[in-house]
């Protein structure tokens, strides 16, 4: 019954005031992001395309005038790479602040599951309180994503190019999912254990959370899996609906910005309900 | 054959070649155009041109009207036996094959074409040009094939084997046997036919490019000893007589002389057996398989397929005006759910021709759809005899109803049969001739018969995964990317299929650049004109090995007007066609505009601009194309809405497309609808990546 329990609880959670105000920071950090990469993205095709009908076929979405001219005319590689660069750069942005942010939005998490600790420190503080530790829980949970993905990519990468089959395609790339979100998860076990404990050590957070996974180790990886369907369904009705969307005049623009932020929103609280599931499978277990 | 560039490869190539190539390529237009009298081509740029054949000495154009379609110089009488055998993989062969010296003068030696020697080991030309990487597939290191000569003697039984010799007339690599010569002790005299008694043995490659085996599937092509055409003086513009006989080329296909083939093919029991031509009959062989009987008249070439894997379509195609073709389709037992479509592909295929181009000569065609392993295999031309191929298509995923890749492939190879088929250009030398016009016949029947398949999928493990979001992504509008200065400026589209530089630049300018060149040669005549110089050039050329120069001869009698300016700039030269609307600007004070027009490319086409006003009226601004700019100044009211430089419709080889229409008002949706559409994949990509480590 903890299973169910966990899940339950990590929902609740999910939902209640705490965690809703860290996901509106998770999400307000992203969304400024990604308006200043519209922004530049947007002057650019605007200038390229003034006063040219090809600017009005870009209403029906990526047209092959568009680009093929856009790819090929002199200045164009510049163009290509500053839009690259800006995107790795936002990206790389993200990424390091959501690791910030992350104290924050474990301790509203680890408060609500129960762990009978009860803070009322701000946001911002409560971020800042945990900027250490949770740096160094990232940085470990870098190095072995990074070493197991890369090895299981390798081996992929080798199956494909050997034509290993169907079979493989499958089964490899739903390894590949389940083990790294089975790190990732482990990693989110190690932040509670900081917020929780307040032990600041993250290798003690690690052993801890890699002791839990193997104790539990059942519910830990079916509640791994249930997490990683609900992420990818909830990616999928975001884009599906999003894409449903007809973009082709300044209104429906507007309503698929809307719609589409509206599935970023659900994407972010699926990681957060996630985050809260595992917590409270942690401390349900004791 | 198809070297269709995939949508994503094309898209690849597009994104990085800019990046890689930048800085080196000389900007369009910055050569000043003087203003003055004479020949356009030569006014703005008089460098030289790419070198061709002369037109055709009269005398060899086919005659018509005699009792064969083809005036049938060569003819094989052969009889093969296939060992499907694990580690054998092989057929053994004996043929007789005659020659008859077309030419005014005595021939004292034979060039026959040993193709399956290109894949003999890593030091052919082949090997070397292609670096074991051409048509998706790599070499497997068991993959080798060969052909051995083992007997050749005249018919009255002169041993021929101890003469026979390697050359090599295009790159001089010792190690290539692709080409072989044996001297004669006795002359054929002009007239005279020889006959030649050979046995051979091919080891057939793994499916690498073209021909070979990928389990129990079996492509057999280029498998026996064929002669090289002897061109006599005059024949394709030449010179002097002589063989023309060509290495095989990474990127080379075929050229050979009209005959007859009889071929009688021998199998184990179990395989299912397709060839070019008629099947006349079947029969238990002594050894325990089947012996199968072809006979084909007025082809070039012979190629068949053996798999236990085919389940078999056929229909009967009955057309007013041609005999009845039986068409076939042989297609992997896996794929048995395609059939139909396979069969319906073909036959719209063969209707287009025969209302578009002309009649289609053959009883049968069969289309093939090779093994998954032997991709290489697929989107293949042979007389009467075409593969498709789902793994050419999506990887092992049956292609989706919107998907037209199917299709493509189907309606490219089936029009093969014309270009490489019965017009038989020298597709060594003018690679144009056939990919290139049969590009530009695809692109016409693909928007005839197919215009509501759009979509283009990207597939993953067996499953159509994701439609591609692009409005319009059949492949027919990128082909533009050939126009543009990262393959015009490389140099002119006419050369040897083993001359051009740089990765892509053959499949660019064999397939994308002509169809682009003949489109625009269609706005410029006009479309009923354009359509009546295709029909005219296969019915004057059929069986007639024609030059490029023949065929812009025929354009230029069709139209009624000397085009060779516009064939030296765009097939002979590496000048880029680009014009654009400069600027509209208002001169309020004398109640007039200025339309500036502007070449940006050193390439002349006539331009007929059009300006439509707020009211809906319309004024034509007509221009010759010389100056590297023109002024036209017309009333400023009622206000200029827009101005279109090709209102009709746009030649695909002007290079960009942007500066090709001028609105009053720059419009914002579609801008906007891009960057928040790329604002939300760089989001959801971020969530992704970033989602592990938050
Ligand atoms: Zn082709």
């Amino acid at each position: 019954m903890k299973l169910p329990i966990a899940i339950a609880r990590g929902i609740s959670a999910s939902v209640a005031p705490g965690p809703l105000v860290a996901l509106g920071w998770m999400y307000g950090l992203l969304a400024a992001l990604a308006l200043a990469f519209t922004v530049f993205v947007y002057l650019l095709i605007a200038s390229g395309v003034a006063n040219s009908a090809v600017g009005s076929q870009l209403r029906k979405g990526i047209s092959a005038d568009w680009l093929v001219d856009t790819l090929t005319q002199p200045g164009a590689g510049s163009k290509f790479m500053s839009v690259l660069f800006l995107a790795v750069a936002l990206a790389l942005v993200y990424a390091v602040a959501s690791v910030a942010l992350s104290g924050g939005v474990v301790s509203r998490i680890v408060d609500r599951v129960g762990s009978g600790r009860a803070v009322n420190d701000p946001f911002v503080a409560e971020c800042g309180r945990y900027a250490g530790p949770m740096l160094r829980v990232a940085i470990v949970e870098f190095l072995f994503l990074g070493l197991t993905g890369g090895a299981l990519v390798i081996v992929w990468i080798v199956g494909m190019i050997g034509n290993a089959g169907n079979a493989f395609a499958w089964t490899s790339v739903t390894v590949i999912a389940v083990v790294l979100s089975a790190i990732a998860a482990t990693a989110d076990v190690a932040r509670v254990h900081v917020v929780a404990t307040g032990d600041r050590s993250a290798i003690a957070a690690w052993r801890d959370a890699i002791s839990h996974a193997v104790r539990r180790a059942p519910s830990f990886v079916l509640l791994v899996v249930f997490n990683l369907v609900v992420a990818l369904v909830v990616a999928w009705i975001a884009v599906t609906i999003h894409s449903t969307i007809s973009r082709e005049t300044g209104s429906g623009v507007i309503l698929g910005l809307v719609v589409g932020q509206i599935g970023i929103i659900g994407r972010i609280w699926a990681r957060i309900a996630a985050l809260a599931s595992q917590a409270s499978l942690r401390i349900v277990s004791g | 054959m198809t070297t269709r560039t995939s949508l994503i490869a094309l898209l690849a190539a597009a994104v990085f070649l800019p990046v890689l190539t930048t800085a080196a390529q000389p900007r369009p237009g910055d050569a000043p155009a003087p203003a003055v009298q004479g020949p356009p081509v030569d006014r703005i740029d008089p460098r030289p041109l790419a070198p061709i054949a002369p037109s055709s000495d009269p005398k060899f154009r086919p005659k018509r009207g005699g009792e064969t379609l083809s005036d049938r110089v060569v003819s094989y009488t052969m009889k093969a036996t296939l060992d499907p055998a694990k580690g054998v993989k092989s057929v053994t062969g004996t043929e007789r094959v005659t020659w008859r010296n077309p030419g005014d003068s005595p021939v004292s030696e034979l060039q026959f074409h040993l193709y399956l020697n290109a894949f003999r080991d890593k030091n052919s030309t082949f090997m070397k040009e292609s670096g074991g990487r051409l048509r998706r597939d790599d070499m497997p290191e068991d993959g080798w094939g060969q052909i051995d000569v083992t007997a050749m003697a005249t018919a009255d039984g002169e041993d021929l084997l101890p003469k026979l010799e390697y050359i090599q007339p295009d790159d001089g690599n010792a190690e290539d046997r692709t080409v072989a010569r044996v001297p004669l002790s006795k002359p054929v005299m002009p007239g005279e036919t020889i006959a030649l008694d050979i046995a051979f043995v091919s080891k057939l490659p793994r499916i690498f490019a073209r021909t070979g085996f990928a389990g129990n599937f079996f492509l057999v092509g280029q498998w026996y000893p064929k002669l090289g055409v002897y061109e006599p003086k005059g024949m394709r513009g030449r010179a002097e007589a002589g063989w023309n006989c060509h290495q095989f080329h990474a990127n080379s296909e075929f050229y050979a002389d009209f005959g007859v083939f009889d071929v009688e093919l021998t199998v184990p029991q179990g395989f299912t057996v397709g060839a070019t031509g008629a099947l006349l009959g079947g029969r238990p062989s002594e050894d325990g398989g089947v012996t199968y009987h072809y006979r084909q008249a007025d082809v070039h070439d012979f190629v068949w397929t053996a798999d236990d894997n085919f389940v078999t379509g056929e229909r009967t195609v009955s057309i007013e005006g041609m005999p009845d073709v039986k068409v076939i389709a042989l297609v992997q037992a896996e794929h048995a759910a395609t059939l139909e479509r396979h069969l319906d592909a073909t036959e719209n295929s063969l209707r287009w021709f025969h209302a578009n181009v002309g009649p289609y000569p053959y009883e049968t065609i069969t289309t093939v759809d090779p093994q998954d392993d032997g991709g290489g295999a697929g989107g293949m031309e042979y007389p009467t005899l075409i593969t498709a191929g789902i793994n050419t298509t999506s990887a092992g995923t049956l292609p989706a109803d919107d998907d037209p890749l199917l299709e493509v492939v189907i309606f490219h190879e089936f029009g093969h049969q014309y270009w490489y088929g019965m017009v038989a250009s020298n597709e060594f030398e003018e690679p144009w001739m056939d990919e290139g016009i049969n590009s530009y016949t695809e692109s016409l029947g693909m928007a005839d018969l197919w215009p509501a398949k759009r979509a283009a999928w990207i597939a993953y493990g067996g499953v159509n995964l994701f439609r591609l979001p692009l409005d319009n992504p059949t492949l027919g509008p990128f082909s533009r990317f050939a126009s543009t200065q990262f393959v015009v400026r490389r140099g002119p589209m006419i050369g040897t299929s083993w001359g051009y530089k740089g990765g892509q630049s053959y499949s660019f300018n064999a397939y994308q650049r002509p169809e682009n060149a003949l489109q625009t040669l269609g706005v410029l005549i006009g479309e009923e004109k354009m359509a009546e110089v295709v029909r005219a050039y296969f019915a004057r050329w059929k069986f007639g090995h024609p030059t490029s120069q023949d065929f812009f001869d025929v354009a230029s009698e069709v139209s009624g007007q000397n085009l060779q300016w516009y064939f030296d700039q765009a097939f002979r030269s590496d000048r880029l066609l680009d014009y654009g609307v400069q600027s509209v600007r208002t001169r309020e004070e004398e109640e007039i505009a200025e339309v500036i027009l502007e070449r940006t490319g050193d390439a002349v086409f006539p331009i007929q601009a059009l300006v439509t006003r707020d009211d809906g009226s319309t004024e034509s601004l007509e221009w010759d194309g010389l100056s590297s700019q023109q002024i036209f100044r017309i009333a400023q009211l009622p206000e200029i809405r827009r101005v279109d430089v090709y209102p009709n419709r746009t030649p695909k080889l002007d290079a960009y497309a942007t500066n090709n229409t001028w609105l009053s008002h720059s419009d914002r949706a579609g801008p906007a609808r891009i960057a928040t559409d790329a604002a939300l994949f760089f989001e959801h990509l971020t969530l992704l990546l970033a989602g592990v480590v938050s």
